[in-house]
């Protein structure tokens, strides 16, 4: 019954406050350059509104975008993505943001950082100001390496130095070129030493070095931000505040922004971007490819799952283009590593790599020796919003064609995220991927036999040699073409979990939304350039 | 007297007993893992999952979990939230406030729209009037409060270009700001309900109006207004009662999903979201809270009863 009001994240029909997982993701804004309409004018309060809360404010404690959304207004990392309206949306470029020029040895086996001068944390004791210094960074390092779950983003690291108050040093056991751009990741936010120490509770408190200080944070109700004043950025933030609210309900949410209560709404089915088009009609709409492509993933432990030509019949057998013209009015052919574009196939290519040809289909069903097809389950959660579960019946129906008779079955969002999916407790399965910006993090965590989120049973020794190789491979062309021969080997050899669409987002910004260019990471980074006109 | 109020309140006593132990099971054999939840999106390793799992102590037996439970219970220590860490006792004590005041505006307004016309389709019984109020109350019966509490909000922000304030302020911050934001979900709650107490009041005025003491007072020459408000409506209004009292229940029920909707930090979405992050230790305590309401309130129906009406004293 709550389907009917809407959504994720999940929480979760209970779910209903999961649906906006991409709603909120990263948010969304629209590409307006500042010439526009002027310079830039300081002032005003952006407004978002967020499904859920987080529950604690800690970096190391919870993955959850609802934790990294709203601590990334006040911390900073040592590189971040470059934020322009020159930039498409996934064209992810690496800048200095605490550091502000860093060096990796010849043999990949050594990372200098050397910080920017005069970088202040916010004026808010028990740090009160006080210049940040390298020490901070290797602190926060350290806490990450004992029991951060973003651990992994710092593989094969094994020394981690200050030689000076503005040098950090990473040495490592063997090279990991991944490193540089999780440097960037949205999970690594660099912390004060006083609050490593336990003099700050991490828990409900974050004091950064970020445009924004965060002022009050009401539980499930709202966190409010304000303007740091020294920010090493001259001139930025722009806005005054920034506040961000709890609205669990899709119908609040469309009634806030048709008030011009809120800077912007996202919109995750077509229909309900027809209501927010109708709400406000001269809002900018602004369509970014999702971070979260839609997979349909395979056990292979269970029969006929393992055999490969069962894999690709089931690929063969989806009619991606009408589905994604009837279903989600848009969107595109999708791949492994689609939202970042350095790394991502062209569109002819993989429409190629998945043809849809269920008579093709068919014959290689009855080649592994499944003639009539087989009876098998399908398992989606309500958690992600209706869409999902339509998204499901219409793959139900496709498979139907070649002979697969598949049962749907609905779980809660939490059964089908805590239990049945990590236990591998399904035969089929339908949800989206979980947003990632670097490939290594998504395909070695994911694919490899040993990856700890490979819950599909993937087991291809060729695979993961090729895995393994990317992540030593320094030059960064060679590299982005290796990503691309595993995707394309990914698409055709493994075929698990299959790609079904890039289902479109469409966001909605209110008119007097300037400079707004968003990339797909949490933590609003783009919120530091944005400004109000009026 | 005093002695129906002991014998309610030990029943009411193993009654939560019997609640705890039955939630405390029946939460743990759900599928889903608190662990995992809150680690959805990272890849962690198995044994920092078991290491977490063995931090909130949810390797142990079932038994001894519950032990542990009744152990500080009985000390006033409900326990921690999983995913917050916060006293679960705090957290209650900071939402319950909101429902409660959510519950009894909804009651309000369920009780006077119900009671009107309830009253007036009595007396003007058989009446177009009658027959507009039946209608519409049956029609209230039909909708459920949720998708009533969906259709105020998109109305009046289409139409009346109003939406309520975003950021809950309780009463004593902000009242004005606070009944703003409690309208609509007080509405949609109370509406629904007052239907059947609408439908309930009549029937019950009717069935008073037609017995042989209302045709005494007619015939000793009592006013009308007398005769409708001083005896008819007070001696109809017994059953009414009764039926909102048990009603509280399901109030508290409705509260749930539009605490949600309208997005009010109250106990119902706490337990929406204890239950969609497997937060056994605060889903336990806000069940339970709901279950002692209830038992509390039908004790205080079944007491009141008998102080309301005379008779019901000695059958006890």
């Amino acid at each position: 019954m709550t389907r009917s009001m809407r959504h994720r994240t999940v929480v979760t029909v209970l779910t209903a406050f999961l649906m906006a997982i991409s709603a909120c993701s990263s948010g969304a804004g629209g590409g307006n350059s500042p010439e526009e309409a002027g310079p830039p004018k300081p002032g005003g309060t952006f407004t978002v509104l967020m499904p859920s809360d987080t529950k604690t404010l800690d970096p190391h404690k919870e993955s959850s975008y609802n934790t990294h959304e709203r601590i990334g207004l006040v911390y900073s990392r040592l590189l971040r993505e470059k934020i322009s309206p020159d930039l498409e949306y996934g064209d992810i470029q690496l800048e200095g943001d605490l550091a502000k020029e860093w060096e990796v040895s010849d043999d990949g086996l050594t990372y200098t950082f050397r910080l920017r001068d005069g970088v202040r944390w916010h004026d808010v004791p028990p740090v009160n100001g006080r210049e940040l210094v390298a020490d901070d960074v290797v602190a926060t390092f350290e806490r990450i390496r004992k029991e951060g779950f973003q651990a992994g983003l710092l593989q094969n690291v094994t020394d981690i130095e200050a030689p000076d108050d503005h040098t950090v040093v990473l040495r490592l056991s063997e090279p990991f070129v991944p490193l540089l751009n999780n440097m960037a990741n949205h999970h690594m936010w660099i912390l004060p030493r006083e609050a490593i120490e336990g003099e700050v509770d991490l828990n409900t408190k974050a004091i950064g070095t970020g445009p924004f200080i965060l002022e009050r944070w009401d539980r499930d109700v709202a966190t409010t931000y304000r303007k740091n004043p020294d920010y090493y950025e001259k001139d930025l933030p722009y806005l005054d505040r920034v506040v961000f609210k709890v609205v669990p309900g899709q119908e609040a949410r469309v009634a806030a922004f048709r008030s011009g209560e809120v800077q912007y709404a996202a919109a995750s089915t077509p229909e309900e971007a027809d209501t927010l088009r109708a709400a406000v009609p001269d809002a900018r709409m602004l369509e970014v490819g999702s971070t979260t492509a839609v997979l349909l993933y395979l056990n292979q432990d269970r029969k006929p799952f393992d055999d490969l030509r069962v894999r690709q019949a089931i690929s063969m057998a989806l009619h991606r283009a009408q589905m994604g013209k009837v279903l989600w009015r848009g969107g595109k052919y999708p791949a492994p590593v689609q939202q970042l574009q350095k790394y991502a196939l062209g569109q002819e290519e993989l429409k190629r790599l998945q043809p849809y040809d269920p008579e093709r289909a068919k014959r290689l069903l009855a080649e592994a020796g499944y003639p009539n097809g087989f009876r098998t389950k399908l398992m989606v959660t309500s958690g992600y919003g209706p869409q999902y579960v339509r998204q499901a019946e219409w793959l139900v129906e496709d498979l139907a064609k070649v002979g697969i008779r598949v049962e749907l079955e609905v779980v809660e969002y939490a059964t089908y995220f805590s239990s049945r999916w990590p236990g591998e407790e399904y035969d089929m399965g339908i949800g989206p991927q979980t947003p990632f910006l670097e490939p290594d993090e998504h395909l070695r965590v994911q694919l490899h036999s040993d990856g700890a989120r490979n819950w599909f049973n993937i087991s291809d020794p060729k695979l993961d040699k090729m895995l393994a190789e990317q992540a030593k491979v320094t030059d960064p062309n060679e590299r982005a073409e290796k990503i691309k021969e595993i995707q394309r080997y990914v698409l055709t050899e493994v075929v698990n979990p299959i790609n079904v669409w890039d289902r479109p987002v469409r966001v909605f910004i209110q008119p007097n939304v300037q400079n707004n260019n968003p990339q797909p990471a949490y933590g609003f980074p783009e919120l530091r350039t944005t400004w109000l006109a009026q | 007297m005093l002695q129906l109020i002991v014998k309610r309140l030990v029943y009411g006593f193993l009654i939560l007993n019997i609640i705890t132990v039955f939630l405390f099971v029946l939460i743990r054999l759900i599928p889903g893992d608190p662990v995992r939840v809150q680690l959805a999106d990272a890849a962690v390793s198995q044994e920092r999952i078991d290491e977490l799992t063995a931090q909130l102590g949810l390797d142990r037996p079932l038994w001894a979990q519950l032990g542990s439970w009744y152990a500080g219970a009985v000390r006033g220590d409900f326990g921690e939230s999983f995913s917050t860490g916060r006293p679960v006792a705090s957290i209650i004590i900071e939402r319950l406030p909101l429902t409660i005041e959510l519950t009894v505006l909804a009651m309000a307004v369920a009780v006077t729209l119900g009671i009107v016309v309830g009253t007036v389709s009595a007396v003007r019984r058989n009446s177009w009037l009658d027959n507009v109020l039946r209608v519409g109350s049956v029609i209230g019966l039909s909708i459920p409060n949720f998708w009533l509490g969906l259709l105020l909000i998109t109305f009046t922000s289409i139409v009346l270009r109003w939406v309520p304030p975003l950021s809950y302020q309780g009463p004593l911050e902000n009242l004005g700001q606070n009944l703003a934001q409690m309208l609509l979900p007080a509405a949609a709650l109370g509406v629904v309900l007052s239907a059947s107490i609408a439908r309930l009041t009549r029937s019950s005025m009717l069935e008073v109006l037609g017995s042989d003491f209302i045709r005494t007072l007619r015939a000793k020459g009592a006013s009308e207004t007398v005769v409708l408000f001083q005896h008819g409506l007070r001696n109809s209004l017994i059953p009414v009662l009764t039926y909102i009292g048990i009603q509280i229940g399901g109030l508290l029920g409705g509260t749930v999903i539009l605490e949600q909707i309208f997005a009010l930090p109250g106990l119902g979405r706490t337990v929406f979201e204890a239950v969609s992050s497997r937060d056994y230790p605060l889903l336990q305590v806000c069940v339970l809270l709901y279950g002692a309401i209830f038992i509390f309130v039908n004790i205080v129906v079944d007491v009141s009863y008998g102080w309301i009406n005379p008779r019901m004293r000695r059958a006890d």
